[in-house]
């Protein structure tokens, strides 16, 4: 081989080197560029879904805000108000110059008026159940499920662990996302028996709650408004919801805690 | 090797394109064969036609993966590694294929040495293609 011929050699080999070199940039190229990519994306999909998440719980935090005005509304200003005048009425209806037709009459009108405080006071208390806020999750769904069982039903209540206070907005969360439950059973399952689990685990409260109604499949349409809302309220706290319903209708809820409890409540 | 291409490109290229593409170079290489070199002769435009013509498939593929941000993890695909074969033989080879007359005229040793770096590639290019086959059959719906 020549000197000339060397060269050629040479300039060959050198110049292959470098555009494969060059084409080995541009393979690593894409792959750090799409590696940067994927990593922007997830990093968006994120941020994404925690305000999502933070919009939920603001939306909701709202809303129960609004029920405990309204239910302080109407047990301190419209019952306060009607207990005056029940009270009046049954003071006029007993005084010597009332007669008796006025005063069977007024007593009426105090049992009617007995009737709404009775009403406002249950009304009032649905929409913000003191009893969560004094004696817990425990007490708050025992309140809950006494008036299922003067509708007919036979509700029972099972706690496993050792109970703990997870905090006022876990509370409030599971307890409305029963009573949508135990409303959904009662307008559309046509059951006769409501089972509730509650099980305190050091960093999650689980809830298993069944009846022995028509299931999932054959409940009215907008039982499934009723669901949704439970997803959203569940998923605002960062827990899981499932529903299942081909022999009656059961729904798993699961919160996970920020940290784990033990305290006793 | 324009078949591969268009299933792995998808819409994202006509594929009247890619016809157009095919029936030019068979075109070519017929007339190539008929009043050009012959069939003997060592290809002097075509074989650089060719290379051009798969680079830029190549190109487009992973311009098609980094505009579409669909593939999460391309090393783990089979079109990537067909397309990083393609890229780096035929462009190593570009050189040779447009100087294919002036290697043919070289002594022995010096075309042989020039033979080498073709087989080097050549062997990478399988190596790669390797790889490809490994991911086709690991992750099957994966372009």
């Amino acid at each position: 081989m020549g000197p000339e011929e060397s060269d050629i050699v040479l300039i060959f080999t050198v110049s292959a080197t470098l555009i494969v070199l060059l084409a080995i940039a541009v393979v690593l190229f894409v792959l750090i560029y799409q590696k940067r990519m994927v990593d922007r994306d997830v990093e968006l999909q994120k941020l994404k879904n925690k305000r999502q998440h933070e919009l939920l719980r603001a939306t909701i935090q709202g809303a129960e805000r609004e029920r405990k005005r309204l239910a302080q509304e109407l047990h301190d200003g419209v019952g306060s108000q009607f207990s005056g005048l029940q009270l009046t009425l049954a003071y006029r209806a007993h005084h010597p110059e009332t007669s008796a037709d006025q005063a069977a009459f007024l007593d009426e009108a105090c049992a009617m008026i007995g009737e709404g405080l009775e009403g406002i006071r249950r009304v009032s208390h649905n929409l913000l159940p003191s009893t969560l806020e004094e004696f817990g999750l425990i007490q708050a769904l025992q309140d809950c499920i006494a008036p299922v069982q003067k509708a007919g039903f036979t509700p029972a209540l099972e706690v496993k662990g050792t109970p703990f206070r997870p905090g006022t907005q876990v509370e409030l969360g599971l307890l409305r996302a029963m009573q949508e439950l135990l409303n959904n059973t009662i307008k559309h399952a046509n059951a006769t028996q409501v089972h509730i689990c509650l099980t305190f685990d050091p960093y999650s409260i689980s809830i298993r709650y069944s009846d022995n109604g028509v299931g999932l499949s054959q409940k009215l349409p907008h039982s499934g408004i009723g669901l949704m809302n439970i997803q959203s309220r569940v998923g605002a706290l960062g827990g899981t919801v499932s529903f299942e319903g081909s022999q009656g209708f059961v729904a798993k809820i699961n919160v996970p805690l920020q940290a784990p409890n033990s305290s006793v409540s | 090797m324009l078949r591969l291409f268009g299933l792995l490109l998808g819409k994202s290229i006509a594929s009247r394109w890619l016809r157009v593409a095919g029936a030019t170079f068979a075109l070519a290489w017929f007339t190539n064969l008929a009043v050009g070199d012959g069939l003997m002769a060592l290809p002097t435009w075509i074989r650089p036609l060719e290379a051009i013509l798969l680079v830029s498939l190549a190109v487009r593929y992973f311009l098609k993966i980094m505009s579409e941000g669909v593939v999460r993890n391309p090393a783990k695909t089979f079109g990537f590694w067909v397309s990083t074969g393609v890229l780096i033989f035929f462009s190593g080879n570009m050189l040779l294929f447009v100087f294919s007359k002036t290697v043919s005229d070289l002594s022995g040793r010096a075309y042989l040495a020039i033979w080498e770096v073709h087989a080097a590639l050549a062997i990478l290019l399988y190596l790669i293609y390797t790889l490809a086959i490994v991911w086709a059959r690991k992750n099957p719906t994966s372009s």
